[in-house]
């Protein structure tokens, strides 16, 4: 969906990372098979977070298998088989996006209008596949939660806890779905974290477009004429304030995957990408591009 | 009231780094998050969190007035002003009341310390963003006021700490690992994580 949830690659294992990118392999591969080939175009680093806790979460011990796959046919890749968690990410995945693409054909005008209306098709053809595999009241569930997004954003909310509180309970939904007991709250906390981070980076990212086309952005709606300075960039207020608060909502995420069980394979590569890459992804968001040295001076620093 | 070292389990001889250490430690501890869906506990977390707070800011200014600098008058100068109700309301953990004030206060009264305050009523809520821009936004407003100020750094410090334990604890980066001096930390932190219980694993 946007692209801030990712671990920070240099700090895996080069084991953790061959198992991240085979979970990732292995759900471009349920798409194809439970949402059809053409899905496979929308798969995202944010399923593939969900892939990873559900397994932590079920149990699922992932099975590695080797492939050669069309989109690179010179190596074989290593990705996990074929099971259940992968399947479900996979339908959300069809879901969120056909109502994400729902909502630009909405709002949306020009260019990105016209996308949307030409995605509408295929993507309501993945979304009726994928709805197949999950219980009846999930689209219905997730619209209205949806809905009340586009509410609050019609209405110009002020305040960006509200609004990113709704996009986190559509996450905590998708995340927590079919789980029960403690397993639920874990997977519940680490959603409603993750929509919200997501949600907060995003308006981060668009604040000056937005500004600058008139657009709804909760940040611009909060900050008023402190948001950006006259040349048209985020000023250091909403920055510094960013800066803090970002980390202190990341507190309770750090809580809850602190919970999850230490045993399983794909535990330490979440742990990773609660504690190092949102942080690092805030910071891209923040100040701009990643360092050219892939940020390894940085990281290699003495305090 | 208790000593203030004492809450916070320091020795006085403590540095100041320690110091910020054991309130970030503590405060983790009794965040509210962590008592979700048990109110008792959390009205008594909410109590000790409120001492803990105290401590941190008595010691802070205890250790400036040492080092030279005087700020004893900011602390005192809001008493003129009509948030008086309301900072009685917060000190006593009436937060809902102080809302209700705060809340219905016209928007041309929303200066300075309307920001100040409101944000803490949303960082006792949980509600980071909205919280961290009011604060930021009193800061602004009225650059000179030392009881902002401190607020947002005391914010700024608990964040710059996410992922200490994790990164402690995994001997992520750091090639001085290796120094006896970073050897002696990662102990200090092992140790901790015995009385403090962040880390399950030791």
């Amino acid at each position: 969906m946007f692209g801030y949830v990712r671990p920070l690659v240099p700090q895996l294992k080069v084991m953790e990372y061959e198992m991240y990118r085979a979970v990732y392999c292995g759900l471009c591969r349920a798409m194809g098979r439970v949402t059809g080939q053409a899905s496979r175009m929308t798969l995202s680093y944010d399923f593939t977070l969900l892939a990873m806790v559900r397994m932590i979460l079920e149990g699922t011990v992932p099975e590695f298998e080797q492939f050669r796959c069309a989109a690179h046919p010179l190596k074989k890749r290593t990705y996990v088989r074929e099971n259940g968690v992968l399947d479900y990410a996979a339908a959300m995945s069809a879901v969120l996006a056909y109502l994400k693409n729902r909502d630009d054909f909405a709002d949306e005008h020009g260019a990105k209008k016209g996308r949307a209306v030409l995605a509408e098709l295929p993507l309501r053809g993945m979304q009726m596949r994928g709805v197949r595999i999950l219980p009846e009241e999930a689209p219905g569930e997730i619209l209205s939660r949806m809905a009340r997004l586009s509410e609050l954003e019609k209405a110009g909310c002020p305040s960006v806890d509200e609004t990113a509180a709704v996009f986190g309970d559509v996450l905590a939904y998708v995340f927590t779905l079919g789980l029960d007991g403690e397993s639920a709250e874990t997977a519940c906390t680490i959603g409603r974290h993750i929509g919200r981070f997501v949600y907060v980076c995003d308006a981060a990212d668009d604040l000056v477009g937005d500004i600058r086309a008139g657009r709804y952005n909760p940040l611009a709606a909060g900050w008023g004429d402190l948001a950006v300075t006259e040349d048209g960039t985020m000023t250091d207020l909403v920055r510094g304030s960013l800066e803090v608060s970002l980390p202190l909502d990341l507190e309770g995420l750090g809580r809850a995957a602190d919970r999850l069980n230490a045993a399983h394979p794909l535990t330490p590569i979440v742990r990773n990408l609660v504690y190092l890459g949102l942080p690092a992804s805030m910071r891209r968001v923040l100040y701009g591009k990643e360092p050219e040295d892939g940020g390894l001076s940085a990281m290699t620093m003495t305090e | 009231m208790r000593d203030p070292y004492q809450v916070l389990g320091v020795s006085r001889s403590a540095t100041d780094e320690e110091i910020k250490k054991a309130y970030r430690n503590l405060a983790r501890q009794y965040h509210p998050d962590n008592f979700a869906g048990k109110p008792e506990a959390a009205a008594s977390a909410e109590a000790v969190m409120k001492e803990i707070n105290e401590a941190y800011d008595n010691i802070q200014k205890e250790r400036a007035g040492k080092g030279g600098t005087s700020h004893g008058t900011s602390y005192t100068s809001s008493g003129t002003t009509s948030f008086y109700e309301v900072r009685r309301l917060i000190s006593q953990g009436l937060y809902s009341d102080a809302e209700l004030i705060i809340d219905s206060t016209p928007s041309g009264d929303r200066g300075a310390e309307w920001n100040y305050l409101k944000g803490c009523l949303l960082t006792q809520r949980g509600y980071y963003y909205d919280a961290l821009r009011c604060i930021e936004i009193a800061c602004y407003l009225d650059p000179n006021n030392l009881e902002y100020r401190e607020a947002k750094n005391r914010l700024k410090m608990r964040a710059s700490g996410f992922g200490d334990e994790y990164r402690t604890a995994t001997n992520v980066g750091n090639c001085d690992l290796c120094g006896t001096c970073s050897t002696l930390i990662c102990c200090d932190g092992c140790c901790e994580c015995c009385g403090g219980d962040l880390i399950s694993c030791c």
